[in-house]
């Protein structure tokens, strides 16, 4: 049953949101970091661009329907397909303009999401091979739009994958088996999620963690300054389970962190993405069939409170506040005490935000 | 108007909205029926009888090699793979999966592959789904050297395999169809009630599988078969090569041949829909459907030879259906497209 709003108030008031500092939602600054999404417009055709904190927009139209946009330097973005994907489209956000294609080697299948390495120059690509469903990260030579190499990888279904600020890459493996002929179906019920970490250099695998609820699939990360990990999943049984884990530095395994049963009621386990605040202390969670967010303090471990939100699901961390997208056209700004900051509130008619937003500059 | 006749039009308009877990009205279980019966069943025996004689052609061909009988194996080779084709707007259920898709059609063909498995003596069925089923098939009957290399007993037992494996994954899919029960369990959707677990426990099922496969058949065809090739799209150069069919010359009939298989299975659903309260949607569709015949029609057989306007407009046609099934058909059987929810995304 979906949360009502008066509940859903009770819990902001009574929990442990006074001991977070609230952030404030300063006006925008005519300069400053872009978001960066994919959306589909009322005819459903696909584009991919930029926001800019003063409302300029640069768009370009896309010719597959995008899901992670990977951020480089010098203005330089890639969006990846939705899985299974054959094409990654590299461009250039503050102008609004293509840069070129990056085709996937006929025998591989993006998955969704990549990530540039911290050089700047090489980026990396979740992908599966088209047979097997093998998971597999190919490299790229940026700047020459050349596969230079792969990481065969032990396990199946990569998806978000984050550089770490200690040079080691972070890859969700989702774990679901599915085949690029058959497109997203699942071949069985089965299920083997982990978090890789390797070694950024040489796709070494240097640990592997696992959440103790197997039915779990990792999916989407975000990584503080100093490396804690926060990783959302989505429950593969549809239970109302709450889809947060952490990787603090140093520890030895992932936390499932929880949430009052009144909070999940209705999420169904899926949680669409995660960012955390410019501190790495708060993490807010898109709760998407449960039109809410959610948020928990990750150092104390502890539940924050829930937002309404009708379908959301992109969220990202943008001058000093929540930014959070939906498939309305919504782009709602909340602060850490997940308090909505209205004079953010931007509505695009006939856009349908796709699933995620990434900053840049 | 009598009220016997106002209840019956009103019973009959509110069918389309009923609740997805309803068990089945009589127009819904007559609908589903005629998807199956007129409109897969035929097309899957038909892709299979081809794909049966294709293999009987390919043996006849190694058995006793020579320019008409190459002739004969190249015929029977397009006729397979245009009914195959055709089947495409409803290979859901044992094609999926099965997974026969991957098995014997997933192009573009990779030649190197061929060669490489030649080779080592790899057989098709382990040599790569880039290197076997029409595919490859096409590539062995139809590359510049096929009359002097394909005669060439290792390269001819390679060839006889493909198609036999062809052959028996089209005899697998029907006889899912058939035997399996898929084509009693699809058209009698929402009348299993008694089995919580059963794939059709609803009439919402059905229609979600059909209408989806219909857009990511429609998809196909404007998008990889026709927008990439033909460099329509906003990013990308052309590349021919990728056109399905091209080496055989059955580019153009390919897609045209997918194109029936859409309209062979909207035409129940057309009617479905007029009698249903949604007279103009049917008409839309019927006319776009046709405006998409004439438009593919209008290419040359290699469909890269065409102007660029003429290409343009038959893939335009072909995404404007495609847009109308996933945005009036697909609300209008009260069928999810799925965005968001429910993707593991």
């Amino acid at each position: 049953m979906a949360m009502t709003r008066r509940a859903l108030l009770r819990l902001a008031a009574l929990g442990p949101l006074g001991a977070v500092l609230p952030r404030t939602g300063a006006c925008a600054a005519a300069h400053g970091p872009w978001l960066l999404s994919a959306w589909d417009d009322e005819r459903r055709r696909h584009h991919v661009g930029g926001f800019a904190p003063d409302g300029a927009r640069r768009a370009l139209p896309s010719d597959f329907r995008g899901h992670g946009v990977a951020v480089g330097p010098a203005s330089r973005a890639v969006l990846f397909a939705r899985r299974p994907g054959e094409e990654a489209l590299l461009f250039d956000w503050r102008e609004g303009r293509a840069l070129g294609l990056l085709e996937a080697p006929p025998e591989r299948r993006y998955t969704g999401h990549g990530a540039f390495a911290a050089d700047g120059r090489r980026l990396y690509s979740g992908e599966q091979d088209a047979d097997t469903a093998q998971g597999v990260i190919g490299i790229w030579d940026v700047a020459r739009r050349e596969r230079v190499g792969e990481w065969v990888l032990d396990g199946i279904e990569p998806h978000e994958l984050l550089p770490m600020p200690d040079g080691r890459l972070a890859v969700a493996l989702g774990g679901i088996s599915t085949r690029a002929d058959t497109g997203r179906r699942r071949l069985d019920s089965g299920i083997d999620s982990s978090l890789l970490l390797l070694d950024a250099r040489d796709g070494r695998e240097l640990a592997r963690h696992r959440l103790p609820d197997a039915r779990q699939s990792l999916r989407h990360l975000a990584v503080a300054p100093d490396g804690l990990l926060a990783v959302v999943c989505q429950h593969q049984d549809g239970l109302d389970a709450p889809g947060l884990a952490v990787l603090a530095p140093g520890a030895a395994g992932l936390v499932p962190l929880e949430a009052p049963p009144e909070a999940l009621a209705g999420t169904t386990g899926y949680c669409g993405s995660v960012a955390l605040d410019g501190v790495g202390r708060v993490a807010l969670v898109s709760a998407t069939r449960g039109d809410r967010v959610l948020a928990w303090d990750v150092r104390r471990h502890a539940f924050l409170g829930a937002a309404e939100m009708t379908r959301p699901c992109g969220t990202a961390w943008l001058d000093d506040a929540f930014t959070v997208s939906n498939e309305l056209g919504e782009l709602r700004a909340f602060d850490t005490a997940l308090r909505e900051l209205p004079a953010r509130r931007r509505v695009h008619p006939g856009t349908r935000w796709d699933n995620h937003l990434a900053v840049a500059g | 108007m009598s009220s016997m006749i106002r209840s019956a039009l009103i019973l009959a308009l509110s069918a389309a909205a009923l609740p997805a877990h309803a068990a089945p009205t009589p127009e819904q279980a007559r609908v589903l029926g005629r998807v199956a019966e007129d409109a897969i069943l035929p097309a899957m025996r038909d892709a299979d009888a081809r794909a049966q004689a294709l293999a009987r052609a390919a043996a006849a061909y190694c058995t006793e090699p020579g320019p008409e009988a190459l002739d004969a194996a190249r015929a029977a080779w397009r006729e397979a793979f245009l009914a195959w084709r055709r089947t495409g707007a409803t290979g859901f259920g044992p094609a999926l999966n099965l997974r026969i898709a991957r098995t014997i059609d997933a192009w573009p063909a990779r030649p190197k592959l061929i060669e490489q498995a030649l080779t080592e003596g790899t057989a098709a069925r382990d040599a790569g789904a880039a290197a076997r089923g029409f595919p490859g098939l096409e590539a062995l009957l139809f590359e510049p050297q096929a009359a002097a290399r394909l005669a060439e007993a290792r390269r001819c037992a390679y060839f006889a395999g493909a198609t036999a494996d062809t052959a028996a994954a089209t005899a697998q899919v029907v006889r899912g169809w058939t035997e399996g029960g898929h084509a009693r369990e699809f058209a009698g959707a929402g009348g299993f009630a008694a089995e919580p677990g059963h794939p059709y426990l609803t009439v919402n099922i059905a229609f979600t599988e059909l209408v989806n496969r219909l857009v990511a058949e429609l998809d196909a065809d404007a998008g990889r078969r026709l927008a990439k090739p033909l460099g329509l799209r906003n990013h990308g150069e052309a590349q021919p090569d990728k056109l399905e069919g091209r080496l055989s010359g059955t580019a153009r009939a390919a897609i045209q041949a997918s194109l029936d298989g859409v309209g062979a299975a909207l035409r129940p659903l057309l009617d479905y829909l007029t009698a249903t309260g949604h007279r103009s949607l049917a008409a839309q569709l019927r006319n776009e459907l046709g405006v998409a015949r004439e438009a593919l029609a209008a290419l040359p057989a290699d469909p890269a030879q065409a102007p660029k306007d003429t290409a343009a407009r038959a893939q335009q046609a072909v995404a404007t259906l495609q847009h109308t099934v996933e945005t009036g058909l697909a609300p209008a059987l009260v069928v999810t497209i799925d965005f968001n929810e429910n993707d593991g995304d």
